[in-house]
């Protein structure tokens, strides 16, 4: 990364302070458009934590809701009942889905595309049915009551670091590394590659990343319950990759605002037509696996992405 | 699922539900309807992939994308709310050394089985079966020796859509309930246990969903109904890492 | 007696029931060109799968430089400098030409480095530049440098294939059929490249070719296999006049 572009991430810094305090200003700013806003990058966050793994490295995970669901439960669970200061319950929830990024990328090794993807929605879905039985987390009930503790600064500063820290990487002998392992496995080892090694590195890093944007989640909407973190919530997440440009970060995040932003569109529309609005949860996602649909047959590259 | 609504919306124009003929319709108009949509699917989904050599990766997002909007489009007609299908099979109880059992069940059984080896018989002795195995095995050689390639795979597709169809019809029969999502976990289960038999193996596929049924039924019964979603994945997760040809599978070798 | 590079020792390569490999044994001494020939499937490729670490055999032994690798993982083996190439390209289509070079001279800094722009990262990458650059120049490719690699023509991928395996610092290269699909000419001119490089780099050579000519003018030694095992070994005169090599050949092109 060119010297430019550290100065441009250190500035930012402040600016993003700065802006916060213009925009939770609820006098100023509308505090709607400011939920939005800080979920557009924590979805951002999402989406790199999977483009990391799916699109940069190859292998097709649809278990982030999973590692989400760890980090938004422990780190809530921690300042629910200890009343533990962020920065330390995201700490602690980034290592405990960085964990488990490691538990299930060392058995994805031997798994193959398909087998990979149904195995991480196993996975997925393994994590969410024990949530729900575990009465200490909420179960069924869910999780209220998490105090708000993330705001736009913290969320945008997390994002603006995960940003800096994966394209510094990929842009180094590890980016390629990656690419390399994503283009052919087996030519990869021949050429020096630690496959293994780096195969679960990729994980723990996309794991930890989802766990973060998971806890940033649980600290913002203030109730988490398990049907948040279904396999839907993977797709969710997929179609923000998919639609940015998979194998570029920055594509990645910024599908992650777009996939935001749509549902609110498609609201304002909906909200002229009663009949539709009734049923808006189904349209929503009949958009969703349409717009999916439409850019993996017409621009799987996505937006960002070079054409194959 | 479109299957079990199909057959729902046919049943309920029948006048005479429990006669022979009706089930009989009943049945038929769920495959074809099945069918039907498969081909509509393969066509205008997967077509166009399948030809740019598109990766899997591409191809899995399609399927999640096509279930999404086949779940949603009926949730969108039909409404989340469960309806019930009518018993076009009226139920009759016996005894049989102390096990009871239902007619539906004997019904139920005979019909998969009787499925199956039409299946079987198809993809083994036909000349369609041949030529699906050789597409599947090699399909540029396929190409190569004048299979048409493309309506072979909308056969397969249309084989797949109608039996998935009567298995929506027979779910509907025995849990006299549906609603659109009640494809979504067994379709996961129906991989689940493909796998579990063999991918690529028909007879392995039915002894996987035969051993998974059997599975989640103990489990359901001796450990507790909740975790019995859970066991697909279980299974799923163990079967990959420890035998991943599956129990009837042959292990395929990647030429370097 | 001169101590060999490579020795393999009675490999035994089964895939279910087939048998690639039986009982094949033979040495490699430094700075030789070896040829291998043989009938398509002699188990020529399964060969170099085997010493490279791609394919574990059922029996045998893989000694290079005195060490056992026979249980070694392939990222390993390369590490200690076996490098290949592949019969049917395995680039990496879709980086470019310069990081499909510089990837496999492994990381000279570690993995938090560039992230805080640490000098071992500044001149690390610039090391890597220098170093894949060069490779490319030798290999006249450096104005593709910044291209997919994808994108470049057919001969040009084989020279990139070589000079990517040429990153590894290898002592022993394994080169599975370089000459195919090119012209003569091209298969020449890329025969006396790697004459050159061979004597810059002090490589051992290995070499899977259907090419006679190719094979007869640069090896000085062949081994022939066929259906797994080794039926010939011996000068380039030596083994053409084998009969059971003739045999084997009968009716083959070429």
């Amino acid at each position: 990364m060119s010297k430019r572009a550290l100065i441009i991430f250190l500035l930012s810094i402040p600016f993003l302070f700065i802006l916060n305090y213009f925009l939770s200003n609820s006098s100023l700013f509308s505090p709607y458009a400011l939920q939005i806003i800080v979920l557009m990058g924590i979805n951002a966050i999402l989406a790199i934590s999977w483009d990391l793994i799916a699109g940069v490295t190859g292998q097709f995970s649809i278990g982030q809701a999973g590692f989400m669901a760890i980090g938004a439960y422990s780190s809530a669970f921690l300042t629910l009942n200890y009343h533990i200061p962020l920065i330390f319950a995201i700490l602690f929830s980034a290592f405990l889905s960085l964990l488990a990024g490691f538990l299930v990328g060392i058995p994805s090794l031997r798994l193959r595309g398909d087998y990979l993807a149904i195995a991480t929605l196993g996975f997925g879905e393994i994590v969410r049915v024990a949530i729900l039985n575990m009465n200490s987390l909420g179960g069924a009930r869910g999780m209220k009551g998490i105090p708000i503790l993330s705001s736009f600064f913290s969320v945008y500063l997390v994002l603006a670091i995960s940003l800096w820290f994966c394209l510094s990487l990929l842009r180094s002998q590890y980016g390629r590394m990656l690419f390399s392992i994503r283009e052919d496995e087996v030519a990869s080892q021949m050429m020096g590659v630690d496959i293994v090694r780096y195969k679960v590195f990729a994980f723990a890093l996309s794991a930890c990343l989802a766990g973060i944007g998971g806890a940033l989640y649980a600290h913002w909407t203030s109730f988490i319950h398990p049907d948040t973190f279904t396999f839907m919530k993977s797709i969710e997440i997929i179609l923000m990759g998919v639609i940015g440009g998979m194998g570029t970060i920055y594509g990645a995040a910024i599908g992650g605002a777009i996939v935001t932003l749509l549902p609110e569109g498609l609201r304002l529309l909906l909200e002229q037509n009663p009949l539709l609005y009734q049923n808006k949860e189904f349209i929503r996602m009949l958009f969703f696996a349409s717009l999916l649909m439409v850019f993996i047959i017409l621009r799987p590259q996505g937006i960002f992405g070079k054409k194959e | 699922m479109a299957g079990a609504f199909a057959g729902l919306v046919v049943a309920n124009l029948l006048p005479n539900k429990t006669s022979f003929s009706s089930v009989v319709l009943v049945f038929l108009s769920a495959m074809l309807f099945a069918t039907f949509l498969g081909i509509l699917i393969e066509r205008f989904g997967y077509r166009s992939l399948w030809k740019k050599n598109a990766p899997r990766l591409s191809l899995l997002i399609v399927a999640v994308s096509i279930s999404l909007l086949l779940e949603n489009g009926g949730l969108f007609i039909f409404g989340a709310a469960p309806r019930s299908f009518p018993q076009i099979i009226p139920l009759k109880n016996y005894s049989l050394g102390g096990i009871l059992f239902t007619n539906l069940q004997i019904i139920l059984i005979l019909t998969s089985l009787f499925l199956m080896g039409i299946l079987h018989i198809i993809v083994m002795r036909t000349k369609m079966g041949r030529a699906m195995r050789a597409v599947a095995e090699d399909s540029e050689m396929a190409a190569l020796l004048g299979i048409p390639r493309e309506r072979i795979l909308s056969f397969t597709f249309a084989l797949g859509s109608a039996l998935a169809g009567v298995a929506g019809v027979m779910v509907a029969l025995y849990t006299p309930q549906i609603n659109p999502l009640m494809g979504l976990l067994p379709g996961l289960k129906a991989f689940v246990a493909a796998v579990l038999g063999g991918i690529g193996s028909i007879p392995g596929a039915m002894l996987g969903g035969f051993v998974l049924g059997e599975a989640e039924t103990l489990v359901s019964a001796y450990l507790s109904s909740s975790y019995r979603d859970l066991l697909a994945f279980l299974v799923l997760i163990l079967i990959l890492l420890f035998r991943p040809q599956g129990l009837l599978g042959k292990g395929a070798v990647e030429k370097i | 007696m001169r101590e060999a590079i490579l020795k393999v020792e009675n490999l035994t390569v089964r895939f279910g029931g087939l048998i690639a490999l039986k009982g094949v044994s033979f040495n490699v001494f430094p700075g030789e060109v070896l040829g291998i020939i043989g009938p398509n499937g002699a188990g020529k490729t399964t060969l170099f799968n085997a010493i490279t670490g791609a394919v574990i055999p059922q029996e045998g032994r893989i000694i290079f430089e005195g060490k056992d690798i026979t249980s070694l993982p392939p990222h390993k083996r390369a590490r200690l400098g076996i490098g290949r190439t592949f019969q049917n390209l395995r680039l990496f289509s879709r980086l470019t030409v310069l990081d499909n070079v510089k990837l496999p001279a492994g990381s000279p800094y570690p993995a938090f480095a560039p992230p805080l722009l640490l000098p071992s990262f500044r001149k690390g990458e610039e090391m890597l530049n220098e170093m894949a650059l060069e490779l490319l120049e030798k290999l006249e490719l450096k104005q593709y440098k910044d291209r997919p690699a994808k994108a470049l023509p057919y001969g040009e991928r084989k020279k990139l294939e070589i000079a990517r395996a040429l990153a590894l610092k290898p002592k022993l290269l394994l080169l599975d059929e370089p000459a195919a699909g090119l012209s003569h000419q091209e298969a020449v001119s890329l025969m006396d490249e790697l004459q050159r490089l061979r004597e810059e780099f002090n490589l051992t050579i290995i070499l899977i070719e259907h090419n006679m000519r190719m094979i007869m003018g640069y090896c000085e030694r062949i081994i022939a296999l066929n259906y797994g095992e080794v039926i010939a070994e011996g000068t380039p005169e030596e083994v053409a006049n084998n009969p059971a090599v003739i045999e084997a050949y009968l009716g083959e092109q070429e």
